[in-house]
Protein backbone atom coordinates (compact mmCIF):
# COMPACT_ATOMS: atom_id res chain seq x y z
CA UNK A 1 0.00 0.00 0.00
CA UNK A 2 2.63 2.57 0.80
CA UNK A 3 4.47 1.42 -1.92
CA UNK A 4 2.01 2.52 -4.24
CA UNK A 5 1.85 6.54 -2.44
CA UNK A 6 5.69 6.28 -2.95
CA UNK A 7 4.65 5.86 -5.85
CA UNK A 8 2.52 8.71 -6.33
CA UNK A 9 4.83 10.91 -4.81
CA UNK A 10 7.22 10.17 -7.17
CA UNK A 11 4.96 10.69 -10.20
CA UNK A 12 4.28 13.76 -8.89
CA UNK A 13 7.78 14.60 -8.85
CA UNK A 14 8.78 13.41 -12.21
CA UNK A 15 5.98 16.01 -13.31
CA UNK A 16 7.28 19.02 -11.56
CA UNK A 17 10.74 18.00 -12.88
CA UNK A 18 9.08 18.09 -16.34
CA UNK A 19 7.68 21.29 -15.42
CA UNK A 20 11.43 22.68 -14.96
CA UNK A 21 12.88 21.33 -18.06
CA UNK A 22 10.08 22.75 -19.59
CA UNK A 23 10.72 26.35 -17.99
CA UNK A 24 14.16 26.16 -19.35
CA UNK A 25 12.84 24.91 -22.58
CA UNK A 26 10.99 28.18 -22.78
CA UNK A 27 14.07 30.38 -21.54
CA UNK A 28 15.94 29.14 -24.60
CA UNK A 29 12.80 29.61 -27.03
CA UNK A 30 13.36 33.53 -25.80
CA UNK A 31 16.62 33.31 -26.62
CA UNK A 32 16.62 32.22 -30.42
CA UNK A 33 13.16 33.56 -31.22
CA UNK A 34 12.91 37.02 -29.80
CA UNK A 35 14.82 39.99 -28.99
CA UNK A 36 15.74 40.52 -25.15
CA UNK A 37 18.41 37.73 -24.46
CA UNK A 38 19.65 39.34 -21.74
CA UNK A 39 16.20 39.05 -19.94
CA UNK A 40 16.75 35.24 -19.63
CA UNK A 41 19.46 36.05 -17.79
CA UNK A 42 17.12 38.39 -15.17
CA UNK A 43 14.47 35.28 -14.97
CA UNK A 44 17.69 33.02 -14.08
CA UNK A 45 18.92 35.57 -11.31
CA UNK A 46 15.09 35.96 -10.20
CA UNK A 47 15.02 32.24 -9.21
CA UNK A 48 17.74 31.91 -7.89
CA UNK A 49 18.05 35.48 -5.80
CA UNK A 50 14.61 36.75 -5.94
CA UNK A 51 12.37 34.56 -4.81
CA UNK A 52 14.98 32.62 -2.35
CA UNK A 53 13.89 33.81 1.22
CA UNK A 54 9.68 32.87 0.31
CA UNK A 55 11.12 29.12 -0.33
CA UNK A 56 10.23 27.85 2.78
CA UNK A 57 7.20 25.05 2.44
CA UNK A 58 5.59 22.06 4.53
CA UNK A 59 8.03 20.67 6.68
CA UNK A 60 8.29 16.74 6.90
CA UNK A 61 9.71 17.62 10.14
CA UNK A 62 5.64 18.73 11.47
CA UNK A 63 2.82 16.78 12.11
CA UNK A 64 -0.45 19.06 11.86
CA UNK A 65 -2.80 18.12 14.22
CA UNK A 66 -6.11 18.72 15.90
CA UNK A 67 -7.25 18.66 19.91
CA UNK A 68 -11.33 18.97 20.40
CA UNK A 69 -12.24 19.01 24.15
CA UNK A 70 -15.75 17.39 23.53
CA UNK A 71 -16.53 18.21 27.37
CA UNK A 72 -15.78 21.69 26.66
CA UNK A 73 -18.05 21.78 23.32
CA UNK A 74 -21.75 22.97 23.32
CA UNK A 75 -24.29 21.49 21.35
CA UNK A 76 -25.74 24.61 20.97
CA UNK A 77 -22.35 26.01 19.32
CA UNK A 78 -21.78 26.26 15.64
CA UNK A 79 -18.75 28.62 15.91
CA UNK A 80 -16.57 26.46 13.88
CA UNK A 81 -18.63 25.40 10.72
CA UNK A 82 -19.44 29.39 10.68
CA UNK A 83 -15.63 30.36 10.52
CA UNK A 84 -15.03 27.49 8.32
CA UNK A 85 -17.89 27.99 6.04
CA UNK A 86 -17.33 31.90 5.77
CA UNK A 87 -13.39 31.44 5.27
CA UNK A 88 -13.67 28.90 2.85
CA UNK A 89 -16.70 29.99 0.93
CA UNK A 90 -18.85 27.03 0.75
CA UNK A 91 -22.62 26.81 1.88
CA UNK A 92 -24.82 24.24 3.61
CA UNK A 93 -28.58 24.57 3.35
CA UNK A 94 -29.50 21.16 4.22
CA UNK A 95 -29.24 19.39 0.71
CA UNK A 96 -28.11 16.00 0.76
CA UNK A 97 -25.06 16.59 -1.84
CA UNK A 98 -24.22 20.06 -0.30
CA UNK A 99 -20.78 20.85 1.06
CA UNK A 100 -19.64 19.79 4.66
CA UNK A 101 -16.13 20.40 5.80
CA UNK A 102 -16.62 20.25 8.97
CA UNK A 103 -19.94 19.42 10.73
CA UNK A 104 -21.51 18.99 14.16
CA UNK A 105 -22.35 15.85 15.41
CA UNK A 106 -23.99 14.39 18.27
CA UNK A 107 -23.44 11.37 20.03
CA UNK A 108 -25.07 9.89 22.53
CA UNK A 109 -24.37 6.59 24.84
CA UNK A 110 -28.40 5.20 24.98
CA UNK A 111 -27.83 3.50 28.22
CA UNK A 112 -26.36 6.60 30.22
CA UNK A 113 -27.92 8.93 28.30
CA UNK A 114 -24.76 11.32 28.13
CA UNK A 115 -24.69 13.17 25.60
CA UNK A 116 -21.61 14.88 23.51
CA UNK A 117 -22.08 17.03 20.83
CA UNK A 118 -18.33 16.71 18.00
CA UNK A 119 -17.24 18.74 15.41
CA UNK A 120 -16.17 16.00 13.02
CA UNK A 121 -14.02 17.22 9.67
CA UNK A 122 -11.18 15.44 7.43
CA UNK A 123 -9.18 13.79 10.62
CA UNK A 124 -5.74 14.29 8.66
CA UNK A 125 -4.75 10.47 8.77
CA UNK A 126 -1.54 9.14 8.53
CA UNK A 127 -2.28 6.31 6.30
CA UNK A 128 -5.17 8.02 4.92
CA UNK A 129 -7.44 5.71 2.52
CA UNK A 130 -8.24 8.63 0.37
CA UNK A 131 -4.83 8.69 -0.80
CA UNK A 132 -4.79 5.02 -1.41
CA UNK A 133 -7.54 4.90 -3.68
CA UNK A 134 -7.36 7.95 -5.57
CA UNK A 135 -6.71 6.90 -9.20
CA UNK A 136 -4.78 10.14 -10.19
CA UNK A 137 -2.79 11.10 -7.13
CA UNK A 138 -5.10 14.35 -6.56
CA UNK A 139 -5.81 12.75 -3.21
CA UNK A 140 -2.29 13.65 -1.20
CA UNK A 141 -0.67 13.96 1.63
CA UNK A 142 1.52 17.20 2.21
CA UNK A 143 5.15 16.54 4.03
CA UNK A 144 3.52 17.89 7.61
CA UNK A 145 0.62 15.40 7.64
CA UNK A 146 -2.32 17.94 6.04
CA UNK A 147 -4.39 15.68 3.59
CA UNK A 148 -5.62 17.75 -0.06
CA UNK A 149 -7.21 17.24 -2.87
CA UNK A 150 -5.04 18.91 -5.27
CA UNK A 151 -8.28 19.97 -8.05
CA UNK A 152 -6.56 20.66 -10.91
CA UNK A 153 -6.07 16.81 -10.93
CA UNK A 154 -8.79 15.95 -9.57
CA UNK A 155 -11.46 13.76 -12.42
CA UNK A 156 -14.38 13.79 -9.99
CA UNK A 157 -14.76 10.00 -9.67
CA UNK A 158 -15.32 10.12 -6.19
CA UNK A 159 -13.59 6.89 -4.82
CA UNK A 160 -11.83 9.13 -1.85
CA UNK A 161 -15.32 9.62 -0.94
CA UNK A 162 -16.19 5.94 -0.55
CA UNK A 163 -12.62 5.20 1.38
CA UNK A 164 -12.98 8.14 3.99
CA UNK A 165 -14.68 6.21 7.14
CA UNK A 166 -15.27 10.03 8.23
CA UNK A 167 -17.71 11.20 5.23
CA UNK A 168 -15.09 13.98 5.45
CA UNK A 169 -15.37 14.83 1.67
CA UNK A 170 -17.84 16.31 0.01
CA UNK A 171 -18.64 16.68 -4.55
CA UNK A 172 -19.35 19.96 -6.02
CA UNK A 173 -21.86 19.56 -8.50
CA UNK A 174 -22.80 22.74 -9.57
CA UNK A 175 -21.23 25.63 -11.13
CA UNK A 176 -19.65 28.29 -8.65
CA UNK A 177 -19.12 31.93 -8.80
CA UNK A 178 -17.53 34.05 -5.99
CA UNK A 179 -15.26 31.84 -4.57
CA UNK A 180 -13.37 33.07 -1.81
CA UNK A 181 -9.51 33.96 -2.75
CA UNK A 182 -7.57 31.55 -0.46
CA UNK A 183 -10.34 28.95 -1.22
CA UNK A 184 -11.05 27.95 -4.65
CA UNK A 185 -13.71 25.36 -5.83
CA UNK A 186 -14.96 24.28 -8.71
CA UNK A 187 -17.62 21.95 -10.12
CA UNK A 188 -16.79 18.28 -11.00
CA UNK A 189 -14.05 18.13 -8.01
CA UNK A 190 -14.00 16.90 -4.46
CA UNK A 191 -12.86 18.93 -1.50
CA UNK A 192 -12.52 18.61 2.49
CA UNK A 193 -10.96 20.75 5.42
CA UNK A 194 -7.40 21.89 4.32
CA UNK A 195 -6.89 22.50 7.74
CA UNK A 196 -6.95 25.98 6.28
CA UNK A 197 -3.94 25.49 4.62
CA UNK A 198 -3.17 28.48 3.39
CA UNK A 199 -3.29 30.07 6.95
CA UNK A 200 -1.24 27.38 8.43
CA UNK A 201 1.54 28.03 5.85
CA UNK A 202 1.26 31.66 6.77
CA UNK A 203 1.27 30.64 10.26
CA UNK A 204 -1.91 31.17 11.76
CA UNK A 205 -4.06 28.70 13.45
CA UNK A 206 -7.39 27.42 10.91
CA UNK A 207 -10.53 29.34 10.83
CA UNK A 208 -12.43 27.22 13.13
CA UNK A 209 -9.37 26.59 16.35
CA UNK A 210 -9.80 30.55 15.81
CA UNK A 211 -13.53 31.30 16.21
CA UNK A 212 -14.31 28.51 18.94
CA UNK A 213 -11.53 30.37 21.17
CA UNK A 214 -13.34 33.42 20.09
CA UNK A 215 -16.94 32.90 20.00
CA UNK A 216 -17.14 29.19 21.06
CA UNK A 217 -15.70 27.80 24.31
CA UNK A 218 -11.89 27.45 23.24
CA UNK A 219 -12.97 23.61 22.94
CA UNK A 220 -9.99 23.13 19.92
CA UNK A 221 -5.99 23.34 19.96
CA UNK A 222 -4.46 23.18 16.98
CA UNK A 223 -0.21 22.40 16.47
CA UNK A 224 2.28 20.11 15.77
CA UNK A 225 2.17 16.87 17.09
CA UNK A 226 5.95 16.06 16.42
CA UNK A 227 6.58 19.11 18.63
CA UNK A 228 6.82 17.58 22.74
CA UNK A 229 6.49 21.31 23.47
CA UNK A 230 3.66 22.64 21.61
CA UNK A 231 0.38 23.50 23.55
CA UNK A 232 -1.42 20.24 21.96
CA UNK A 233 1.67 17.49 22.16
CA UNK A 234 2.09 18.62 26.32
CA UNK A 235 -2.31 18.35 26.43
CA UNK A 236 -2.06 14.95 24.77
CA UNK A 237 0.41 13.49 27.45
CA UNK A 238 -1.79 15.48 30.43
CA UNK A 239 -4.89 13.34 29.42
CA UNK A 240 -6.15 10.65 27.58
CA UNK A 241 -7.96 11.09 24.23
CA UNK A 242 -9.07 8.91 21.57
CA UNK A 243 -9.60 9.01 17.61
CA UNK A 244 -12.37 8.49 15.96
CA UNK A 245 -12.27 4.71 14.91
CA UNK A 246 -8.71 3.98 15.94
CA UNK A 247 -9.53 0.56 15.04
CA UNK A 248 -8.74 1.12 11.97
CA UNK A 249 -5.23 2.35 12.51
CA UNK A 250 -5.18 5.03 9.66
CA UNK A 251 -3.60 6.95 12.73
CA UNK A 252 -5.74 10.38 12.21
CA UNK A 253 -3.93 13.50 12.97
CA UNK A 254 -7.64 14.87 15.03
CA UNK A 255 -7.96 13.73 18.64
CA UNK A 256 -11.08 13.87 20.78
CA UNK A 257 -11.04 14.26 24.45
CA UNK A 258 -13.64 13.18 26.90
CA UNK A 259 -15.45 10.79 24.04
CA UNK B 1 2.94 18.83 -26.35
CA UNK B 2 0.44 21.65 -24.81
CA UNK B 3 4.07 23.47 -23.57
CA UNK B 4 5.16 23.72 -26.53
CA UNK B 5 1.90 24.70 -28.37
CA UNK B 6 1.96 27.59 -25.67
CA UNK B 7 5.32 29.15 -26.56
CA UNK B 8 4.87 28.35 -30.05
CA UNK B 9 1.79 30.84 -29.59
CA UNK B 10 3.09 32.48 -27.09
CA UNK B 11 6.25 33.82 -29.56
CA UNK B 12 3.90 34.01 -32.19
CA UNK B 13 1.96 36.76 -29.95
CA UNK B 14 4.60 38.53 -28.75
CA UNK B 15 6.03 38.94 -32.55
CA UNK B 16 2.41 40.42 -33.65
CA UNK B 17 2.50 42.64 -30.12
CA UNK B 18 5.89 44.13 -31.54
CA UNK B 19 3.66 45.41 -34.95
CA UNK B 20 2.16 48.87 -34.72
CA UNK B 21 -1.96 48.30 -33.98
CA UNK B 22 -2.40 50.34 -37.26
CA UNK B 23 -0.11 47.77 -39.39
CA UNK B 24 -2.36 46.35 -42.19
CA UNK B 25 -5.28 46.77 -40.60
CA UNK B 26 -4.98 44.20 -38.46
CA UNK B 27 -6.88 44.55 -35.51
CA UNK B 28 -4.82 44.06 -32.03
CA UNK B 29 -6.24 42.67 -28.67
CA UNK B 30 -6.90 45.84 -26.12
CA UNK B 31 -4.92 45.22 -22.93
CA UNK B 32 -6.14 46.83 -19.73
CA UNK B 33 -3.39 48.76 -17.54
CA UNK B 34 -2.02 47.15 -14.57
CA UNK B 35 -1.87 49.26 -11.46
CA UNK B 36 1.62 47.77 -10.62
CA UNK B 37 4.85 49.48 -11.49
CA UNK B 38 6.75 45.76 -12.04
CA UNK B 39 5.75 42.78 -13.01
CA UNK B 40 7.38 39.50 -10.75
CA UNK B 41 9.28 38.68 -14.41
CA UNK B 42 10.31 40.97 -16.96
CA UNK B 43 7.03 42.06 -19.22
CA UNK B 44 8.31 40.51 -22.55
CA UNK B 45 9.39 37.10 -20.29
CA UNK B 46 5.61 37.50 -19.06
CA UNK B 47 4.22 37.73 -21.81
CA UNK B 48 6.11 34.23 -23.37
CA UNK B 49 6.56 32.38 -20.20
CA UNK B 50 3.25 33.30 -17.82
CA UNK B 51 1.75 29.62 -18.28
CA UNK B 52 5.12 27.70 -17.15
CA UNK B 53 5.12 30.67 -14.36
CA UNK B 54 1.85 29.92 -12.92
CA UNK B 55 2.32 25.77 -12.89
CA UNK B 56 5.53 25.86 -11.13
CA UNK B 57 4.21 28.28 -8.62
CA UNK B 58 1.40 26.16 -8.71
CA UNK B 59 2.63 23.11 -7.85
CA UNK B 60 4.77 24.41 -5.19
CA UNK B 61 2.11 26.01 -3.53
CA UNK B 62 -0.11 23.42 -3.52
CA UNK B 63 2.02 20.09 -3.30
CA UNK B 64 5.18 22.07 -1.25
CA UNK B 65 3.25 24.80 0.43
CA UNK B 66 5.62 27.50 -0.57
CA UNK B 67 3.32 30.44 -1.35
CA UNK B 68 4.92 33.93 -2.62
CA UNK B 69 2.22 36.18 -2.27
CA UNK B 70 3.27 38.35 -5.08
CA UNK B 71 3.25 34.91 -7.83
CA UNK B 72 0.09 33.54 -6.79
CA UNK B 73 -3.57 34.27 -8.65
CA UNK B 74 -4.53 36.95 -6.04
CA UNK B 75 -1.30 38.50 -6.04
CA UNK B 76 -1.66 39.06 -10.09
CA UNK B 77 -5.12 39.92 -9.82
CA UNK B 78 -4.24 42.65 -7.73
CA UNK B 79 -2.18 43.95 -10.10
CA UNK B 80 -3.97 43.27 -13.24
CA UNK B 81 -7.68 43.95 -12.76
CA UNK B 82 -8.89 46.76 -12.05
CA UNK B 83 -12.53 48.32 -11.31
CA UNK B 84 -14.93 49.14 -14.62
CA UNK B 85 -15.89 52.81 -14.71
CA UNK B 86 -19.60 51.33 -13.26
CA UNK B 87 -17.29 50.10 -10.10
CA UNK B 88 -17.77 46.41 -10.77
CA UNK B 89 -14.63 43.76 -11.33
CA UNK B 90 -14.96 42.49 -15.42
CA UNK B 91 -16.14 39.08 -15.52
CA UNK B 92 -13.27 36.42 -16.18
CA UNK B 93 -15.03 35.72 -19.60
CA UNK B 94 -14.94 39.27 -20.43
CA UNK B 95 -12.70 40.73 -23.29
CA UNK B 96 -12.31 43.78 -20.58
CA UNK B 97 -10.35 40.99 -17.85
CA UNK B 98 -6.45 40.79 -18.22
CA UNK B 99 -5.93 37.47 -19.21
CA UNK B 100 -9.08 36.67 -21.53
CA UNK B 101 -8.20 39.79 -23.60
CA UNK B 102 -5.58 38.56 -25.10
CA UNK B 103 -6.37 34.52 -24.64
CA UNK B 104 -9.92 35.26 -26.42
CA UNK B 105 -8.05 37.25 -29.15
CA UNK B 106 -5.24 34.20 -29.30
CA UNK B 107 -8.38 31.77 -29.09
CA UNK B 108 -6.69 30.04 -26.16
CA UNK B 109 -9.26 29.24 -24.00
CA UNK B 110 -8.71 29.06 -20.06
CA UNK B 111 -10.49 27.56 -16.99
CA UNK B 112 -8.53 28.78 -13.97
CA UNK B 113 -11.53 30.94 -13.31
CA UNK B 114 -14.34 28.35 -12.91
CA UNK B 115 -12.66 27.43 -9.54
CA UNK B 116 -10.59 31.00 -8.84
CA UNK B 117 -12.31 33.51 -7.77
CA UNK B 118 -11.28 36.35 -10.95
CA UNK B 119 -11.34 39.40 -8.33
CA UNK B 120 -8.38 40.76 -6.48
CA UNK B 121 -8.00 39.45 -3.48
CA UNK B 122 -10.29 41.96 -0.97
CA UNK B 123 -12.34 42.43 -3.11
CA UNK B 124 -14.96 42.37 -0.52
CA UNK B 125 -14.53 46.46 -0.58
CA UNK B 126 -10.31 47.08 0.16
CA UNK B 127 -8.78 48.90 -2.22
CA UNK B 128 -6.68 46.44 -4.70
CA UNK B 129 -4.44 49.81 -5.98
CA UNK B 130 -3.15 50.18 -2.38
CA UNK B 131 -2.41 46.28 -2.38
CA UNK B 132 -0.64 47.36 -5.34
CA UNK B 133 1.41 50.41 -4.08
CA UNK B 134 2.48 48.61 -1.01
CA UNK B 135 4.82 46.25 -3.35
CA UNK B 136 6.61 49.05 -4.99
CA UNK B 137 9.43 48.80 -2.24
CA UNK B 138 9.99 45.17 -2.96
CA UNK B 139 9.62 45.47 -6.75
CA UNK B 140 12.17 48.03 -6.76
CA UNK B 141 14.50 45.76 -4.28
CA UNK B 142 13.96 43.33 -6.63
CA UNK B 143 15.31 45.35 -9.65
CA UNK B 144 18.31 46.28 -7.64
CA UNK B 145 19.36 42.18 -6.85
CA UNK B 146 18.31 41.60 -10.58
CA UNK B 147 20.57 44.17 -11.53
CA UNK B 148 23.66 42.97 -9.19
CA UNK B 149 22.81 39.73 -10.53
CA UNK B 150 23.44 40.37 -14.08
CA UNK B 151 26.27 42.55 -13.11
CA UNK B 152 27.90 39.62 -11.82
CA UNK B 153 26.99 37.40 -14.60
CA UNK B 154 29.18 39.60 -17.14
CA UNK B 155 27.86 42.29 -17.81
CA UNK B 156 24.54 41.78 -19.69
CA UNK B 157 22.64 45.35 -20.62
Amino acid sequence: MSERRDGNLQQAREVDHGRRRLLGAAAVATMVLAPGVSLVAYARAEDEAGTAGAKTGASAGKRWGLLIDTAKCKPSCNACVKACSDYNGWKNEGRPTDPQWIRKVEVSDPRSGLSHSVPVMCQHCADAPCVEVCPTGASFQRADGIVLVDRHICIGCRYCMMACPYKARSFVHENLTDQQPDAPRGKGTVEGCTLCVPRVDAGQQPACVEACAREGAGAMIFGDLNDPASAISRALAAYPSVQLRADLALDPGVHYRGL
Amino acid sequence: MTGLRHIFLATLFALFAAVPAVAGGVPMPSIPAAKGTHCVRPVVWMRQNHMTLLMQVRYEAVHEGIRNKDESLPGCLSCHVSKLADGSYPAATSKKFFCNACHAYAGVSIDCFSCHTSRPDGADGADSTQAAAAKAPLFAARETRRDAAAAQAGGAP
